[in-house]
């Protein structure tokens, strides 16, 4: 590289490296550095209490719970999108009439907003007027107001809105890797008398397997991530059913005044991501397929 | 010029050839420098004006939280203040989300005169972020012969007290109480209970008319805080509530507490709560209340105002204090309040102009007129003239009360409060038995006592507590 067409590059690369470096970089170690301090946000006034704050954490029932409901969320969507994305995907793939127009169906929640989602299933589930109580009504024959959103049945009723608005995005990602897989490998299988599942299994999920690893760790990283749907759906003031680490580190950090315990939650959560994200990657670590 | 912009400008506009300033470069110099004497004196422009009228006290800046009371009133209060003090404006602004705006401010250490907001105002006294008003209530109030601390009703005022210091003080007032549909009393023959039997009586008889007695605010279980507590006073006395705001040991587990908890769950188990309620928003349920499909509903005296837009043309509500325990020791005419607070931060720049601007909006004509418009009630004493006459009752209790009473684990001890919340909504839905939330309050309490970083407050005992 000339000396020219270095300065070049570097002039370019200059401006992301200064937006990176600003809105991300910095926040991520101020936040380390005041998770160190005893800290409301709001005065000027802060203690330095070293890693008081992760010691408290670690003795915090709160925090623990929230882990729990990550761990559920992370857990049951991640395997119900995974196998029904995959279902859904090998089914549009075959000579379905009709196909195109359910693509577009199943992708269809993910134009939508997170909040516009979360409010939609909110009045879903509503025991007075709720299109659920009223369809279970129907099926029924008799009245059903079940509480969909109240301590006891909360968790569950988390699941179907992640599922319904994360299936469209795997659907169109599996599709993809779906058709770009040559079909002479499956004429050749079809010749062998392989049925459809040892097709799936032999030849499908082999070498989707980069994809659908990347779709775990998208779906690990949303399940330990999730705030949107939980704080809308618990109206801002999740209680200890329905409380996530995120939601917990939006209550401390902003309506507790606990801005540097907020942020040493913030900081174990992003270690809890990476180390997630690490984990799956290890465990899914397969020997590449080309083709 | 400076030498080192001097330098600059050379090495910037001379070329390598001649480093010696021609005259169209100098002139180009000269245009450069006028240009940034001007951008200079427009960006100082943007911000010193402003904040020199607020420092030279011509100016106040009021920012407040604009919810349910609107910003019309404040508008008008800040146009009077300006017809009566000639040569001052007030800058009034509002939002929804007014916290987001107060926070920077106060970090960046430019807040506004006088603000209103949810914010944490105990911590923010504690961080020094607050002007102490004390000497300032010490001064006579507008348009009364008498000081701006005398003003303000007891039980109110003794909530914003941080020791024997006063850093914020009380605005509007609600008085937590029973709502109920009158009509449907009248038509039915059902009396307002005066006492618990009565209540319990009412609900049963209410359910057997095939209507919900009580609409609940299920997602918002701190509704039913003043039921559980003042249900406890009327058996325990105010010593013993006032042990568990104070966040006494053992306060949690007196047996007057288990059994005020165990009165609560038995009325959902008995289902005078209306099915379903653990699962509705405060609007839901009120909307229950106003559409007849619920007789009564526990909200504060902003009910009303809360639900004006949709409330049925001729629906009646009117409210009681919670009912007198048969063989309690407490009074029954003692009421539950909750109110706002407006306050000055320490590091206002015309703080004088905001603590003027606070007592013009507490003083009492004002806060009259406030209660007046917006359906509710006022810190400050006789502002209850002409009100709405749903708000009778609620007058009358006030005036009634041997004491009022406030719980302040939400202002003071947020996690005991949201611990509060969890455990009310576990023993509503029949998960916990009131023994087991008794004491997992207990121990809540007892982890915030421990907790060196949580200030602790005291709610000083009203003259005449019942022992």
């Amino acid at each position: 590289m000339r000396h020219g067409e270095r300065r070049m590059v570097v002039l370019f690369l200059l401006p992301a490296c200064l937006l990176y470096g600003v809105l991300f970089i910095y926040p991520v170690l101020s936040s380390l550095v005041f998770s160190l301090y005893e800290w409301d946000g709001f005065s000027q006034q802060r203690r330095y209490i070293g890693l008081g704050n992760f010691t408290r954490l670690l003795a915090d029932p709160m925090f623990w719970t929230g882990l729990q409901h990550n761990l559920f969320l992370l857990a049951v969507p991640t395997v119900i999108v995974l196998v029904a994305a995959l279902f859904f995907a090998a089914v549009l793939t075959g000579r379905l009439r009709g196909a195109r127009f359910f693509r577009v169906v199943y992708f269809f929640p993910n134009i939508m907003s997170m909040v516009a989602i979360t409010l939609l299933w909110f009045f879903i589930y509503n025991p007075n007027f709720g299109l659920l109580d009223g369809l279970l009504g129907a099926v029924t024959g008799s009245k059903v107001s079940t509480v969909w959103l109240d301590p006891n049945h909360i968790m569950g009723s988390l699941v179907a809105p992640i599922v319904w608005c994360s299936l469209g995005f795997y659907l169109v990602l599996f599709l993809a890797g779906m058709e770009s897989i040559p079909t002479t490998y499956y004429d050749a299988a079809r010749v062998d008398g392989a049925n459809a599942w040892q097709q799936f299994r032999s030849i499908t999920v082999p070498l989707m397997w980069d994809i659908i690893t990347m779709a775990v760790v998208f779906l690990v990283i949303g399940g330990l991530r999730i705030f949107d749907l939980i704080f809308v759906m618990a109206l801002g003031y999740p209680n200890e059913q329905s409380q996530v680490i995120s939601t917990y580190l939006y209550e401390q950090a902003f309506n507790n005044a606990n801005m540097g315990y907020g942020l040493a939650i913030a900081v174990v959560l992003f270690v809890l991501v990476f180390a997630a994200t690490a984990i799956a990657m290890r465990l899914m670590r397969r020997e590449q397929m080309e083709y | 010029m400076p030498d080192h912009l001097g330098a600059w400008m050379d090495a910037r506009f001379l070329t390598h050839s001649a480093r010696k300033p021609t005259g169209a470069v100098q002139h180009y110099r000269r245009r450069c420098l006028l240009a940034a004497c001007l951008l200079a004196i427009l960006l100082a422009g943007c911000t010193s004006p402003e904040t020199g009228r607020r420092a030279s006290g011509r100016e106040i800046e009021v920012q407040i939280f604009m919810g349910g009371y609107g910003l019309d009133f404040f508008e008008k209060l800040a146009r009077t203040y300006e017809q009566a003090h000639p040569g001052v404006k007030v800058t009034l602004s509002g939002d929804p989300r007014i916290i987001d705006k107060i926070r920077p401010r106060l970090l960046a250490g430019n807040p506004p005169d006088v603000f209103w907001a949810f914010l944490p105002m105990w911590r923010l006294a504690n961080g020094g972020a607050l002007y102490e008003l004390s000497a300032d209530l010490a001064t006579p109030a507008y348009g009364q012969q008498i000081t701006w601390r005398q003003s303000f009703l007891d039980g109110p005022l003794s909530t914003a007290m941080i020791g024997d210091k006063i850093y914020f003080v009380p605005t509007d007032l609600s008085v937590m109480l029973m709502w109920y549909n009158v009509k449907m009393f009248r038509q039915h023959g059902w009396r307002v209970p005066r006492t618990l039997d009565e209540m319990l009586d009412l609900c049963e008889r209410i359910k057997a008319a095939g209507i919900a007695p009580i609409a609940f605010q299920g997602r918002y279980p701190d509704y039913a805080t003043p039921l559980l507590l003042s249900l406890f006073q009327r058996k325990a006395g105010g010593r013993p509530l006032y042990d568990v705001i104070n966040m006494k040991k053992g306060a949690w587990m007196h047996p007057d507490l288990v059994w005020a908890a165990g009165v609560l769950q038995e009325m959902v188990n008995k289902g005078y709560f209306q099915p379903g309620c653990m699962g509705m928003t405060h609007t839901e349920a009120q909307m229950e209340f106003v559409n007849g499909r619920a007789a009564m509903v526990p909200c504060g005296t902003w009910l009303k105002a809360e639900q004006a837009g949709t409330t049925p043309k001729g629906f009646e509500m009117s409210c009681f204090n919670y009912p007198a325990v048969t063989g309690g020791k407490g009074d029954p005419s003692v009421a539950c309040i909750s109110m706002g607070y407006w306050c000055v931060p320490a590091q206002a720049v015309n703080r004088k102009g905001g603590v003027d601007f606070l007592k013009w909006v507490t003083s009492r004509a004002n806060a009259n007129e406030f209660a007046r418009e917006k359906y509710t009630l006022f810190s400050i004493k006789d502002a209850d003239k002409d009100l709405c006459r749903e708000l009778a009752p609620a007058v009358a209790t006030m005036k009634q009360a041997r004491y009022t009473w406030a719980a302040m684990m939400s202002n003071w001890y947020p996690e005991l409060s949201r611990r509060l919340n969890d455990s009310l909504s576990s023993l509503m839905a029949g998960n916990m038995t009131p023994e087991e939330f008794c004491r997992r309050m207990e121990a809540q309490a007892e982890r915030t006592r421990r907790d060196r970083s949580v200030p602790k407050y005291t709610l000083p005992l009203p003259a005449g507590v019942e022992p």
